[in-house]
């Protein structure tokens, strides 16, 4: 850093006057107003950059004093929680547009291209080179043209249009077709990494290296559960991403935020019910336990984990008879466990299925988030050969599957409160690699969002003429994440953690993020 | 991209030459640059500057001298007898006299004095367009020649751009828009200058794009060469011969182009191997130019005079980042011995007159008792001897004391009792285990690399008992935290001295004993974060270096200093003194940091065995290798069988034992460089090893010891281990504290900063930090200290008549009791598996891998695939050891990154990612089913239902006083007491009503049933899971 003071001397005051500053902007009630809160997020940006750019010792000020200001407007603390019942509901810090979530991850990076994203101008150039103004090197993250021919390759499949919006799907997905004037896709989103694990845990926890919280822990933190017998988060998968537990982790958040595994098979919850031979005393052997555990508190008051804990095998035992009956399917009418396949001949597709309808009687029973991998392998969507075979596998098991939970939801109104999310962790290469497969693409792809009070039917962003980059309004994960915390009234700055003597955020930096604009109406 | 930057160049009428050649010299030099302006800055500006205009005056351009203040102007150039800046600092006028306090030197008076006599020449901006930015080159993104950074040879830049045939280009480089006129007008140019040189035959070239358009191939403008030109293109010739050593040029580009906007260059290299670049400036004049020193800036004053602590120098970069606020930190002053003794000695006089000298115990006491009686509350009394013994043993070993250790520590009613318990528990290996698990946390310990593959490393264990054995050994902290930043270096150094004459070319790290092999184990603890094998595959090493490098910086600043040093990555830090550069210098450190899995700790008994056997192979494999080296090829058969026995001797050579640890990659490091925003794509300036800058913001002194290390950790090491670091003692103190209460004096062990918790007891953790320090930094010393203590011993339960929501200090911070603690993860299951007689006695080495169940291994990708063999043999699956093999001590366990035990993780089992200060203690439902229903928990259960009573055993609960025995030894075993009347009663009609229930239900065996019935309530208690 260039310690003169002397190259300061460019920037004049009238520059920098206080009116820049002003306090109007710097009110409480920014991040309530959407409009202005853009403005000044755009208007922050470019002043941030510019004093960074700028570099002296006077930028650096600025800078400090800049963060002091927003340190300022975040003087609310970390959400207190109740040791008697950590996952009590919370009042959402802005008005929510949806209750719960249900996120349908679609693991191994689908080629979006190939399924909503249609690129009349690749079948064109199918077999050919990339075009030369399409090259260029990306320079953040390496490897687009590494491992790939110079030749492009169009699916095989046919599109058509469909719905009032007339938007393009392809046949892989003729039961989403249905819904398409429910979705709202977002056709420009990129990643910050073209590998497996760091950009599924970019999807997931915000952070590319993993060790942070998942999204599910932060809306669980922030907003609580509307149903204390059943866990908040509720993680559904037969394989779960790469990178393992790092995906759903609390981290640092308490444990009561941590995701919990509902089983595809057997009990839905890991050690749910004792063993045959000890269920019937279950019961008693409780109410011993618990007359010492009172007598034991009684002695130390205001030792409120004691109650907590006497608390928690309460609700254990509630959530054994509660869990049960959410894996009930045989309760559904036969109607509807043939809508999301369950007793389809594709084994794969069935068990995507039971997800599907697990995910809705749990939302329907107040759980907050739910998300599902559509993973019955290591394989996913990750089609480095024979991309057409992965396609067609992945899309015929969770079509129909989807398909069916959104109808259902939207039967039983339950479509308003619940945003639907579709997204895996990159995309596609629209250029060949092996045996007519296709590489990694973070940095252009479509994921779509539905119900939670989104517009139906819009699309935001577009990719370039063959699908290869996002060119018309690029979207982080970030943006993804903001909008999704929106949606259900958390405020991205404001949801926040004291750890390690920072204040941890899903969405990084305050107000480093936006939300997609025109995502809801 | 940071291709331009704005230095002072010179007013002056400049010599219309179309082209001035010199021969290069880097040292080349402006008066003004290298004598006036440092004076100028370091005497003047402060008052006369942007910040500050005393009387109305800045000196900080000529024109604002010329200007002057409210008196008139300061200098009027060529006239000394009209400039009042020249009469000021004479001090003939006792009215104005500058600088106010101190006159110049009679050398100075004369420097400036003739400055102003001859024209007060003042320069005026130059820009960069390259000189020492490795990105520059990424800005010429076409042309078909290779272009390359180079760092051993430049001209003056800290880099020198390389081109090989043909040339690199950009017609419109990003921020490019200079505009060339006659008569530069500020922020525009006329001349251009940098350095060449060729290596080969053929010319050196540059051309220089006017307006994003590269200049017609048959006109010579906008195209120079030195040389012989064969390119085909026209160009004016600045020189005949391509210059084979660095050479300057100065181009009038107006002269020869005309008024134009300069928006690329494309450097050249006509044949020949390669043609070499550096320091290439634009100027308005030509003596702008020269007083431009290349590469080096502006010259300060801080080379003579080193700039000090941000508490006494004001030109300390920090006072000015944060304008000489945040100093006030309280860590920020290091604990003072005196003061310390002071303090003890008050507040010993003040708890009890007769005092003369104080334990360090009763000192503990006298500090926590001064609040507590200014509080006006009562301390509990002390626990009684039963809860005591439960509650030290725990603490200092994690594991529950046997029934008949409580029963020999409360009969033994000896005086030093106590004091020979702690002694016992200190020097149990027990001990060394437990201090390793919470050490473990702080250093994000695991056993796997994580991200998609999470790989198992198959020598981490071997840091992992290197942390039992220090702990164990008491090994002196300042020791621990040195060989564990630099034991490689630290190992060096010793052969250094112990050699001092010897040529020392690179380490030798052989070890000649335990402790020197223990060196090089311990520097496992650079290697510990995560690791993407992957990354390579799609070109991210880039990112995964920066993210590598960042976590080492951050982990060390958590778990040695308690700083929050991460929050610098992007930017200045948002509450604490330190800037980004702090983080950036810090990391520099780590520049040179080298996984090495081949670092041998064999000892020499063990090499020679080694040696012998490979040896003796050798020996046997001889005569073999001879005659098949004689052999007759077309002797197929024999070949075969040659081959054979070979090989299976070959399969007999032993290695040698291997550490994973790390050392330098030689004597130099990589550059580091700030990123901007914490963007490892936008690299900015480099920086060079150092502290952090609030108190020293100059370069580290290195120095290394030999030629194949730099040194550098060494010299972290050194400051971190040093009883002038005001962070090192205090924060292991704190995290022995915690240890003992539940929380620390400083509540947030990992945060000593301003948005951490301030210091309960501020004079307690000095004295405690003190102490520590001056008892040869020996945390058992520091253990036994604060368990001796009565604030320590007291009951966790409130005194009778103390309300405890109602008292002053309803969460004991005052710690008037002890804290109702629960045992963290590790404990939990220890306990378990010792109260079940199931725990294996001590074992090192390897991990063990427990049962995990089925579904979940099956739900990891990377296991997936290790278990269908398609893993390559690197180790991505979960290796299940037969469960009889697996009930070891929690530590022992395998740590997997992506898959945390199952029964571990739902007891906030801390994340491995970042260093962990502090377990979590959450209750939740998922617990309860774990206790409750897992297998594991059944399995402990019924291991101590067959521990109490065996199955095979006739039992009744009909024979009453047998039942209260097994009920009694039940409670003993668990819980470390006795059943009173009313559990007695309630337990036996628990055994009695299941036995009817079990038996109804026509269960074999109801009685032992009843019995894990029992076990299993006990277990699920309150009182088994928390310490009091």
């Amino acid at each position: 850093m260039n310690s003169s003071i002397w190259t300061d001397t460019i920037w004049t005051d009238t520059i920098w006057t206080d009116t820049i500053w002003t306090d109007t902007i710097w009110t409480d009630t920014i991040w309530t107003d959407t409009i202005w809160t853009d403005i000044v997020l755009n208007f922050e940006q470019s002043r941030r950059d510019f004093l960074c750019r700028s570099g002296g010792g006077f930028a650096s000020v600025a800078l400090s004093a800049l963060l002091a200001e927003e340190s300022r407007a975040n003087q609310l603390p970390t959400l207190p929680i109740d040791p008697l019942n950590p996952l009590a509901e919370r009042v959402a810090q802005l008005a929510p547009r949806a209750k719960s979530v249900i996120f349908l991850f679609q693991y191994g990076g689908p080629s979006t291209f190939d399924l909503l994203d249609y690129k009349p101008e690749l079948l064109k150039l199918n077999g050919k080179p990339v075009p030369e103004s399409l090259k260029r090197q990306p320079d953040r993250v390496g490897g687009v043209f590494n491992h790939c021919k110079d030749e492009l390759m169009a699916g095989p499949w046919k599109w058509a249009q469909h719905g009032e919006s007339g938007h393009w799907v392809s046949e892989l997905l003729p039961h989403t077709a249905r819904h398409i004037d429910d979705l709202c896709q977002v056709r420009s989103m990129y990643s910050e990494s073209s590998n497996h694990a760091p950009a599924t845990y970019l999807m997931n926890t915000g952070a590319i290296l993993g060790g942070k919280p998942s999204l599910g822990s932060w809306v669980t933190y922030g907003l609580g559960s509307a149903n204390q017998n059943l866990p908040g988060y509720v993680l559904l998968y037969k394989v779960g991403g790469l990178g393992g537990s790092a995906n759903w982790s609390n981290a640092f958040l308490p444990a009561a935020f941590q995701g919990t595994q509902f089983r595809h098979e057997g009990s839905p919850v890991l050690n749910l019910q004792p063993p045959a031979s000890l269920a019937d005393v279950q019961r008693s052997t409780l109410d011993f336990a618990q007359t010492l555990n009172r007598k034991h508190a009684s002695l130390r008051p205001g030792v409120l984990d004691l109650d907590g804990r006497i608390a928690s095998y309460e609700l254990a035992y509630r959530m054994q008879s509660a869990a049960l009956d959410i894996g009930e399917l045989s309760l559904e009418t036969q109607a509807t466990q043939e809508s999301y396949g369950l007793q389809d001949a594709n084994k794969d597709k069935a068990l995507f299925g039971r997800m599907c309808l697990l995910s809705r009687r749990l939302v329907e029973k107040g759980v907050r988030f739910v998300q599902l991998y559509n993973a019955v392998d290591k394989l996913g969507w990750d089609g480095h050969d024979h991309n057409t075979e992965f396609h067609n596998r992945n899309a015929a098991q969770t079509d129909q599957p989807i398909a069916a939970l959104l109808a259902d939801l939207k039967q039983r109104g339950l479509l308003d409160s619940t945003l639907v999310i579709w997204a895996g962790e990159f995309g596609r290469t629209p250029m060949k690699q092996g045996n007519d497969g296709r590489n990694h693409n973070p940095y252009g792809f479509t994921i779509w969002m539905a119900g939670g009070g989104v517009n139906g039917g819009k699309v935001i962003g577009a990719t370039d003429e063959i699908g290869l980059r996002a060119v018309d309004e690029p979207q982080s994960v970030k943006n993804l994440h903001a909008t999704i915390l929106t949606a259900l009234g958390l405020s991205p700055d404001h949801l926040y953690f004291e750890h390690n003597g920072r204040q941890e955020r899903l969405t990084g930096v305050a107000q480093s993020w936006r939300t997609i604009p025109g995502v809801f109406s | 991209m940071a291709l331009r930057r704005s230095i002072i160049g010179r007013m002056l009428l400049s010599a219309f030459l179309s082209l001035v050649v010199s021969q290069a010299d880097a040292n080349d030099s402006h008066p003004f640059v290298e004598s006036i302006l440092p004076l100028l800055e370091s005497k003047c500006l402060s008052c006369h500057g942007r910040e500050k205009q005393e009387g109305g005056l800045r000196l900080d351009s000529l024109a604002a001298a010329m200007a002057g203040g409210d008196s008139g102007p300061a200098i009027v150039p060529g006239n000394i007898a009209k400039s009042l800046f020249i009469k000021a600092i004479s001090f003939r006028d006792p009215d104005l006299q500058m600088p106010p306090r101190q006159k110049l030197s009679d050398k100075d008076i004369e420097l400036l004095t003739n400055w102003v006599q001859s024209g007060a020449a003042w320069p005026e901006p130059v820009a960069v367009l390259f000189e020492d930015e490795p990105q520059f080159l990424a800005a010429l993104t076409s042309g078909n020649g290779k272009g390359r950074i180079i760092r051993e040879d430049r001209f003056a830049g800290k880099v020198a751009l390389g081109i090989t045939p043909l040339q690199r280009d950009g017609v419109k480089i990003p921020d490019w828009n200079f505009l060339i006129r006659e008569q530069p007008k500020p922020g525009e140019h006329r001349y251009m200058r940098l350095a060449w040189k060729k290596r080969g035959e053929g010319s050196v070239m540059i051309e220089l794009a006017s307006n994003g358009n590269w200049p017609d191939a048959k006109v010579a403008k906008g195209r120079y060469f030195a040389g012989a030109n064969s390119t085909g293109w026209s160009a004016v010739s600045v020189a005949p011969v391509a210059p084979t050593d660095w050479t300057v040029v100065t181009l009038d580009l107006w002269k020869d182009i005309g008024e134009f906007t300069l928006t690329g260059i494309a450097p050249t290299c006509d044949r020949g191997e390669e043609a070499f670049f550096d320091s290439i400036l634009l100027g308005p004049s030509i003596a702008s130019l020269d007083a431009y020193r290349p590469g080096a800036g502006l010259p300060t004053d801080t080379e003579t005079n080193p700039i000090g602590d941000a508490f006494t120098d004001k030109r300390n970069p920090i006072r000015k980042i944060f304008r000489g606020e945040r100093l006030d930190l309280w860590s920020l002053r290091k604990p003072d011995p005196e003061s310390a003794v002071i303090a003890a000695r008050r507040i010993d006089r003040t708890t009890d007159p007769t005092l003369t000298a104080a334990t360090g115990s009763q000192s503990i006491d006298a500090f926590i008792r001064e609040r507590i009686t200014k509080a006006g509350i009562k301390p509990s009394v002390e626990a009684d001897k039963r809860t005591l013994i439960r509650r030290v043993t725990f603490d200092l070993t994690g594991l529950p004391p046997t029934p008949a250790e409580i029963d020999a520590f409360v009969t033994d009613k000896s005086t030093d009792a106590y004091d020979a318990l702690v002694t016992r528990l200190l020097n149990s290996p027990r001990y060394g285990e437990r201090q390793a698990r919470l050490w473990l946390d702080v250093v994000r310990y695991a056993d796997t690399n994580g991200y998609e593959r999470d790989e198992f490393r198959p020598l981490a264990w071997q840091y992992r008992d290197y942390v039992i054995r220090a702990f164990h050994q008491d090994k002196p902290f300042d020791q621990f935290i040195r060989e564990q930043i630099a034991g490689d270096e630290l190992l060096a150094a010793q052969r250094k001295s112990a050699h001092p004459t010897e040529k020392i070319t690179d380490i030798e790290l052989r070890p000649q004993s335990q402790d020197e092999a223990d060196q090089l184990i311990a520097t496992g603890f650079l290697r510990l974060g995560q690791w993407d094998s992957t990354a390579a595959i799609f070109q991210e090493e880039v990112r995964l270096r920066a993210e590598q490098m960042a976590d080492l910086t951050n982990t060390t600043a958590s778990a040695f200093l308690g700083l929050t040093i991460s929050c610098c990555q992007c930017h200045d830090h948002k509450y604490d003194p330190f800037s980004q550069a702090d983080h950036f210098r810090l990391r520099s450190f780590f520049a040179a940091v080298t996984p090495r899995d081949d670092l041998t700790v064999s000892l020499a008994d063990e090499q020679a065995a080694i040696d012998e056997n490979n040896a003796a192979l050798d020996r046997q494999a001889a005569p073999l290798k001879a005659e098949q080296a004689k052999l007759d090829k077309a002797n197929q058969e024999r070949h075969e069988k040659l081959k054979a026995s070979i090989s299976e001797i070959e399969g007999r050579r032993r290695r040698p034992r291997f550490a994973m640890g790390a050392t330098d990659s030689g004597g130099t490091a990589p550059a580091t460089h700030i990123f901007y925003q914490g963007d490892f794509g936008s690299p900015r300036e480099e920086v060079v090893p150092g502290f952090v800058s609030i108190f020293t913001p100059g370069p580290a002194a290195i120095e290394p010891p030999t030629d194949g290390t730099t040194g550098r950790r060494l010299a972290l090491a050194n400051w971190i281990a040093s009883a002038d670091n005001p962070w090192t003692a205090r924060v292991i103190v704190n995290r022995v504290w915690q240890q003992h209460f539940g929380t620390g004096l400083v509540a947030t062990p990992n945060d000593f900063g301003f948005t951490g918790a301030r210091p309960t007891h501020p004079e307690l953790l000095d004295w405690l930090a003190i102490e520590f320090m001056q008892s040869n930094w020996s945390i058992k010393q520091l253990h036994r200290m604060i368990v001796l203590s009565a604030t320590y011993r007291q009951s966790s339960i409130a005194p009778a008549g103390q309300a405890v929501r109602a008292s002053p200090d309803p969460d004991n911070e005052l710690l008037w009791r002890q804290n109702v603690r629960r045992l963290d993860a590790e404990t939990l299951r220890d306990n378990l598996l010792a109260v079940s007689g199931l725990l294996k006695p001590f074992q090192t080495g390897k991990p063990v891998w427990p049962p995990v169940p089925d579904e979940l291994l099956k739900a990891q990708p990377a296991i997936l695939e290790a278990e269908k063999g398609g893993d390559g043999g690197r180790m991505q699956g979960w290796y299940t050891d037969p469960i009889e093999q697996t009930d070891v001590r929690s530590i022992f366990l395998v740590r997997k990154r992506c898959l945390p035990v199952p029964f571990l993780q739902a007891f906030d089992l801390p994340d491995t990612t970042v260093s962990c200060a502090r377990r979590d203690t959450t209750v939740v439902a998922p617990q309860a089913l774990m206790f409750l229903n897992s297998p594991e928990a059944l399995r402990y259960a019924e291991a101590l239902a067959d521990r109490l009573a065996p199955p095979n055993e006739e039992f009744s609960f009909a024979d009453s006083d047998k039942t209260r025995a097994v009920i009694q030894s039940l409670f003993r075993q668990t819980l470390g007491r006795s059943a009173d009347d009313q559990e007695l009663m309630l337990a036996t009609e628990l055994l009695v009503r299941h036995t009817d229930k079990h038996r109804q239900a026509e269960r074999n065996a109801a009685e032992h049933l009843a019995l894990v019935d029992l076990c299993r309530a006990i277990l699920n208690l309150n009182e088994f899971v928390y310490l009091d």
